[in-house]
């Protein structure tokens, strides 16, 4: 039996846990500053989870593709870590806040530089910019099969089956690889990676190879950068708390549950 | 037109806030605190039913010598319940091939109401029969710092700490040693590394490990790092169990709610749940304060800031109002050190340390190290597996099992133990990643101390209440990376360059700063305070502490 | 042409009432364009449904019917709206930000090389090109975002329950028809069958208790249990919700979890437990009509949001809710 072999594209975001008063809106610069350090997009992390179930399932071959003007090789590296055979970095000042119909292409232009591709894994959407598009963009400039929101993902000699989220259930559906499939999160977390793994990784991870727009993309004056008009802060909710004190709890419970049945 | 007025505004009613409040109070003046959280006392608190039901735990601070700070006299502290426990044993270290070192006091309390103490040649004694086992001359250099901390250092360190820092180009009181060769500073000192340190004070690997060790609990110096000469002999101290070993009865909230009686009785009004937003400032001077709330606090003398630079300068005070120079020290004040896993553990049995069949005293020292015997992987590894996996494959690992000096810890017949070990930067793992290590710093906790106590299993423990630099962050503003040192300690933010040019006097007329951020620097008890008072009262006339 | 052109949606025979919102802005994007609009309906039989949408008063409205079309088939449904939108080359094309628009969209901006925006809260026309300004919230609700994109049709899904659903118009739309030319072959995926499953969809919930990090341990979901209990007497359905914390930390299952990674709600009345209000979890629950935060850190960003707030330990506190909510009732 030939291996599978898997690409999961893993996007780069700001900790999307990270509190309120980490994120500032600049206006003029039309940037949102998140002072919190950068993780793995969850979903793209989910994405990989399923790649390594099926690589201890059915004997995979794991592919990681990350796209930014500058990716973080300690962030993805811990994909390397949780079991992914190879990382790719795809970073060129050219890639920065690219829209996501160009992010597709370059992604498109990487996974057909590397050839061999049955199965392409993607999150189900972006943490930061929630858009949703990059996964079935990507799969339909591939021309491939593209099933979106898995929960589950098996592969079956040349099929793929995947249960897939819809609304008060899911469907069963079935493609032939290659395929592509946007990942939700009830495939589960990303493994937890130990120390030891990380020890092993870190000798894995001596050369990350580092792909620059002139070495793969195929229409580079055809990409387009998002263009922003304006960005501003939400506007205020008009909310203002209004604490209730009390001397006993009696009375603070009293009040509070004037505040919630009232209307 | 505001809505409070006081003389002297607080902002923050953390620990140094707590401790200036009364000295205000004390020369007449109307003070006001204002605390953004809803307990005051900034580290130096305690929680009940932490970190089990029927426990008391300590969230922030742990090690703590009150009695020393000029305070516990001045406002008889100790009428005001705070009461301290001196055990005669002080710092130990077991190591893994189950050799141990207990250093004794060598300067016990021997009036716990006045904390004055007294040099024990008993004690000395033991310590140095602790340390021939494993090297003659590192026993002999024993006795001669001993002789050299007692004559010249000790008291030039007291002096040190509280008085207010030196112009650069005056010596302070530690700097006058080095024209002193019988006190045994050498210049170079001030510009050594902890390894160079180590290296320079002993020559067995015992005493090195817990050198280095010791910089980490004293400041969070790594090896690498320059400690300057107040942390290099705050270190040796601890190394060589100087001073008693000291545990505040009811943990740290002991002394907050000391201070804070003592305030209480003196006028000082405390708001907690009263987060301030801005310093008001009329022309160049401090004119009050701005709640969160929209409140309008009015300071008819002075602000005095128990925050760190960014709050302070950043937040409150506006980067716009400072000065390119400002801006560029601003932005170096690093916090990257000083990171734990830290807090409370619940145990129902004390670890029955295999080394205890050399020396039972192992059992029942306050700070209790078990460590490699692996001087190389301290030196060259501890700190970058740190920093590359959040935690370092070989525990150094400080416990401090102070249930058995003070039973108000936990219900009888149980203990509680603190224990610490260094990690990094909050900034360096995602919040869910920290949730992960959390766990993963408890489960190899437990494997590696069962190598030292094999009762340390899984059963022996109730519960936990270990705190990551995350969590550190999140409730302490100042904090940045989730460090208890309010920002590295090491050379330029340290002594006289600590915070920002002005020290206590900002740059603002009537804006003061007392806290860890500046001269004196973190832990319970430093002089930041104390000396921010005598600078105020320099400036206002006011009647001065004798000391 | 400056046509703009709606995808519409069919629930249960019916036009879906997020299809009238989109009729609703879509009027308004034809008129400063100077152009027409115009609704297509996809389906095995959607006559009923183009009466309904021809009422709301667009120029067109297509209907696209075909047995193929009967239940979603994302291959044959993208390959029938490609041969719309080649057919009648709209200048705009928007769809509801939902699980079908959201599925078909970006495949179809690939197959006929434009641009799309999702999730949108708002358009307008750039007066001075035309082009579509696309408003929409990124980075989970903090900001908020003007696009403009190339290509043609101009792109976009449009949240619900943004804009008004459009009243009925004195003048009816034309009903035609369009005929797709689709076959079994352009199948791809291929369904097996569809399974129902009974779970917490916290999106029907009147209320909603949800517990967070602070509740310290999972039995701290016991005690909200009891919360939701007692309040479902006068609030009607309460069901429990909670932050990714209490799930990663195996507290609750992840059904229950509110935020970006799970469900988008806005409840009549919503209770927050020990959630400090990490921005992941604020965007899912920041709309909700009342929001209460009980917490033990003042400063907390919950607060922040919250109408009301206590500062008080859940487990002194909510005995107390029980109790009183017990004797009211």
């Amino acid at each position: 039996m030939t291996e599978l072999n898997i690409i999961v594209c893993a996007k780069q975001i700001p900790d999307p846990e990270a509190p309120l008063s980490d994120v500032r809106v600049d206006g003029e610069k039309k940037e949102v500053f998140v002072d919190a350090p950068n993780v793995i997009s969850p979903f793209d992390e989910n994405a990989l989870e399923a790649a390594l179930v099926l690589q201890e399932e059915a004997g995979a071959r794991v592919t990681v593709l990350s796209l930014g003007r500058k990716v973080s090789d300690t962030v993805l590296r811990k994909s390397l870590a949780a079991g992914a055979d190879e990382l790719i970095l795809l970073q060129d000042n050219a890639f920065e806040k690219l829209d996501s119909h160009s992010v597709a292409r370059v992604l498109a232009d990487a996974i057909q530089r590397i050839g061999d591709c049955d199965l392409v894994l993607t999150g189900r959407q972006a943490g930061d910019w929630d858009s949703g598009q990059v996964g079935l963009m990507l799969g339909e400039i591939l021309g491939l099969p593209c099933i979106s929101l898995a929960r589950e993902i098996k592969v079956e000699g040349r099929q793929v089956q995947v249960k897939k989220n819809i609304a008060g259930g899911y469907e069963q559906v079935r493609a032939a690889l290659p395929a592509l499939v946007t990942v939700s999160n009830e495939v589960g977390e990303l493994r937890y990676i130990s120390r030891t793994r990380m020890m092993k990784m870190l000798r894995k991870a001596s050369s990350i190879p580092s792909w620059s727009s002139g070495d793969f993309v195929s229409t580079p004056d055809a990409l387009q950068g998002m263009e922003i008009k304006e960005l501003s802060s939400p506007p205020d909710m008009g909310r203002s708390c209004e604490f209730i004190e009390g001397a006993t709890l009696e009375e603070k419970a009293d009040q509070l549950v004037a505040a919630i049945t009232s209307f | 037109m505001a809505d409070k007025s006081y003389d002297a505004v607080i902002i923050g009613g953390g620990h140094h806030g707590t401790i200036i409040a009364p000295y205000l109070a004390k020369a007449g003046l109307k003070v006001g605190v204002f605390e953004r959280l809803d307990h005051l006392g900034g580290g130096a608190v305690s929680f009940n039913d932490t970190p089990a039901p029927g426990f008391r735990g300590n969230f922030c601070a742990h090690f703590t010598r009150f009695y020393g700070h000029p305070a516990y006299k001045e406002f008889n502290l100790r009428a005001e319940g705070l009461e301290y426990v001196f055990p005669d044993t002080n710092e130990a270290v077991i190591f893994d091939d189950e050799t141990s070192y207990v250093a004794y006091a060598g300067f016990p309390v021997v009036d716990p109401k006045t904390g004055k103490t007294e040099y024990s040649e008993t004690n000395v004694k033991k310590t140095y029969d602790q340390i021939a086992r494993f090297s003659e001359a590192d026993a002999k250099a024993y006795l001669d710092w001993t002789e050299k901390y007692k004559e010249y250092i000790r008291p030039a360190f007291h002096r040190f700490r509280f008085s207010v820092p030196t112009p650069y180009g005056v010596p302070d009181p530690l700097e006058e040693l080095i024209n002193n060769p019988k006190s045994g500073i050498d210049p170079s000192m001030q510009y050594m590394t902890a390894k160079e340190v180590a290296h320079y004070f002993f020559e067995s690997e015992e005493l090195r490990i817990l050198t280095l060790r010791g910089f980490l609990t004293s400041c969070g110096i790594y090896p690498d790092d320059v400690p300057g000469l107040m942390y290099t002999f705050a270190t040796l101290h601890l190394v060589l169990g100087w001073e008693t070993a000291a545990i505040a009865k009811g943990g740290t909230q002991s002394i907050t709610d000391a201070l804070v009686s003592a305030g209480k009785k003196l006028g000082v009004e405390y708001f907690i749940n009263s987060e301030v937003d801005k310093v008001l400032i009329e022309g160049e001077a401090a004119k009050g304060i701005r709640l969160l709330d929209g409140t309008m606090i009015e300071a008819k003398q002075m602000v005095v800031s128990d925050n760190a630079t960014p709050q302070l300068f950043l937040r409150m005070i506006g980067e716009d109002r400072l000065s390119t120079q400002m801006k560029r020290k601003v932005d170096t004040y690093f916090f990257d050190r000083a990171q734990l896993f830290w807090g409370p553990v619940a145990v129902h049995e004390l670890p029955q340390w295999k080394a205890a069949r050399d020396n039972p005293d192992v059992s029942a020292t306050p700070r209790t190290y078990f460590a490699p015997k692996d001087l190389a992987f301290m030196e060259d590894k501890y700190m970058h597996e740190i920093f590359l996996f959040g935690m370092p494959s070989k525990f150094f690992l400080l416990t401090a099992p102070d249930s058995i000096w003070d039973p108000t810890r936990a219900p009888a017949g149980k203990h509680s133990i603190h224990v610490e070990d260094f990690t990094c930067p909050a900034r360096i793992f995602s919040r869910k990643e920290w949730r992960n290590l959390h766990d993963e710093f408890y489960d190899s906790m437990i494997a590696q101390w069962q190598k030292y106590a094999p009762n340390m299993t899984k059963d022996n423990f109730i519960g936990e209440r270990i705190t990551t630099p995350i969590d550190i962050q999140d409730t302490h503003l100042d904090m940045r990376e989730g460090g208890w040192s309010e920002g590295n300690c090491g050379g330029a933010q340290s002594g006289r360059f600590r915070g920002l040019p002005g020290g206590f006097r900002t740059f603002v007329k009537g804006l003061y700063m007392c806290s860890s951020g500046v001269t004196g620097g973190p832990a319970i008890g430093r002089g930041s305070s104390y000396n921010c008072y005598q600078i105020i009262a320099d400036d206002f006339g006011l009647s001065k502490p004798e000391y | 042409m400056n046509e703009v052109l709606i995808l519409g949606e069919i629930l249960e025979g019916s036009m879906d009432p997020k299809t009238l919102e989109l009729v609703g802005i879509g009027r308004k994007l034809a008129e400063d364009l100077g152009g027409g609009l115009s609704v297509a309906l996809m389906g095995g039989a959607v006559s009923a449904a183009a009466e309904q949408a021809a009422s709301v008063g667009p120029d067109h409205v297509y209907k696209v019917e075909h047995p193929l079309l009967e239940g979603f088939t994302p291959d044959l449904w993208l390959a029938a709206l490609e041969q719309i939108c080649k057919k009648v080359k709209p200048k705009i094309l928007l769809m509801s930000h939902v699980p079908l628009g959201m599925e078909l969209g970006p495949r179809l901006a690939v197959r006929l090389n434009t641009r799309l925006t999702t999730d949108c809260i708002d358009l307008s026309i750039d007066p001075a090109d035309g082009l579509l300004l696309r408003t929409k919230p990124v980075s989970g609700g903090n900001a908020i975002s003007v696009f403009k994109c190339p290509g043609e049709p101009q792109m976009a899904t449009m949240r619900g329950k943004v804009f008004g659903a459009a009243e009925p118009a004195e003048k009816e739309g034309e009903i035609g028809d369009l005929v797709p030319e689709i076959d079994d072959s352009m199948i791809k995926v291929v369904s097996l069958g569809v399974v129902r499953e009974e779970i917490v969809s916290l999106d029907k919930a009147d209320a909603v208790v949800a517990g967070g990090a602070g509740l310290g341990d999972e039995g701290g979901f016991e005690m909200l249990s009891d919360l939701s209990r007692a309040l479902g007497k006068t609030l009607g359905n309460v069901m429990l919700g909670c932050s990714r914390v209490a799930v990663d930390k195996g507290w609750i299952s992840s059904d229950h979890q509110v935020g970006l990674t799970g469900s988008m709600i806005s409840p009549d009345v919503y209770v927050a437990v020990g959630i400090s209000g990490a921005i992941q979890h604020l965007v899912g629950m920041v709309h909700s009509k009342k929001i209460i935060a009980i917490n033990t850190d003042k400063g907390c960003n919950m607060f922040k949001v919250a109408d009301y707030g206590v500062v008080e330990d859940y487990e002194k506190l909510i005995p107390a809710l029980v109790k009183r909510l017990e004797e009211l009732s």
